[in-house]
């Protein structure tokens, strides 16, 4: 492994955590799921190169990882309505589970996952607490531009959460 | 769950349990980009077969035609193989240079856009580089066939043009379809997220 590789995956590493959350963002299915998260870590290796150390790492790489699950395409495999696999894989042993934290970030992310691709990325900026400015970069968009869609992103995701 | 609940919420996923790193790419093709490329190479590869069906036929041995018409026949398609691996080296060059997730969200969904729509034009471009090849067909066809009694002048010149006009306008028509076939929903999809954003 080149040296390259390593300072990368060292990079990565800190970030997966991160980079799982968008997938499960932006896919309801475990498959379609680690899909995306190979698929977001694969393009943040092909433009490695390219981070010149501008901004922060995990700006350059939010950024990158939003644009690849925009973009993504949902595989299309036959859906079975009692046969998909969702998130529940992924939970916890027994003994450690969080009945009450689990069932809350099931609500969360059934709800964001009604949403389109563009709201989702402005929610994902909102919960990582970044700034109208600094979406309104990431996006390529105008700052007044941004209030409007986040507020229209947090109004949608309100009622998703309100119709429950 | 109301909103601020919703930050908590995300906040406590530290989830350990995710997926193994790897900096290989898997075979799946979930991007728009690699499915258009897989048609791609799909469509070349079903092209090429077609030419070598041709160079086939055009080979088979019968008596009683003449050299000269095998001959023109497979200058043509030569030349028709010429063509086709121009265009889709172009195409695939375009891919390959393409997809910038880089960019700031709405200019890589611009910059998708637009090579979407250059691919466009030279897929139309690629159909209609066959008009020139199918009159120079039907005239080595019409000089060359036997015919019971000799085609008039006006014949000729009704057949070739009528060719040449239905040609374009069919291939036209078929590289707009085609298009819309395959690709037609991936560049869709990115034209909603583009309007979504703008809106």
């Amino acid at each position: 492994m080149t040296s390259v590789e390593q300072e990368f995956l060292h990079k990565i590493e800190k970030h997966k955590g991160i980079i799982f959350k968008i997938s499960k963002m932006y896919m309801d299915d475990k498959d379609d799921c680690d899909d995306l998260f190979q698929e977001i870590t694969y393009q943040v290796w092909k433009a490695y190169s390219g981070f010149r150390g501008e901004s922060e790492f995990s700006t350059w790489l939010y950024r990158i990882a939003l644009n690849t699950a925009i973009v993504f395409l949902k595989s299309e495999k036959k859906r079975s309505f009692i046969g998909n696999e969702d998130f529940t894989d992924y939970k916890i042993i027994e003994d450690e589970y969080d009945h009450e934290k689990e069932e809350k970030l099931s609500e969360m992310y059934k709800a964001i996952n009604q949403l389109n691709p563009i709201d989702k990325a402005f929610i994902f900026y909102y919960l990582e607490d970044f700034s109208g400015r600094e979406i309104a970069e990431q996006m390529g968009i105008s700052e007044g531009n941004v209030r409007v869609k986040m507020n229209r992103a947090k109004n949608k995701l309100k009622d998703i959460l309100n119709s429950k | 769950m109301n909103i601020d609940e919703l930050k908590n919420a995300w906040n406590d996923d530290v989830s350990d349990d995710t997926p193994e790193i790897s900096i290989e790419q898997n075979n799946k093709i979930n991007l728009p980009l690699e499915k258009i490329r897989k048609n791609m190479r799909m469509e070349f590869w079903s092209t090429i077969g077609i030419l070598i069906f041709g160079f086939v036929v055009v080979w088979i041995p019968v008596p009683e035609a003449p050299f000269k018409f095998k001959f023109y026949l497979t200058v043509l398609l030569f030349s028709m193989v010429i063509v086709v691996s121009f265009f889709f080296s172009k195409f695939f060059k375009l891919y390959k240079d393409i997809s910038s997730p880089m960019l700031k969200t709405y200019d890589s969904l611009k910059d998708l856009m637009y090579q979407f729509d250059l691919n466009k034009q030279y897929y139309l471009s690629f159909m209609l580089s066959f008009v020139p090849f199918l009159v120079c067909e039907l005239i080595i066809v019409i000089e060359f066939l036997p015919h019971r009694k000799p085609l008039s002048d006006i014949k000729v010149a009704t057949t070739i043009i009528s060719a040449l006009a239905i040609g374009m306008f069919g291939l036209f028509l078929l590289g707009k379809y085609w298009y819309r076939i395959f690709y037609g929903k991936y560049v869709q999809q990115i034209e909603n997220l583009l309007i979504e954003l703008k809106k």
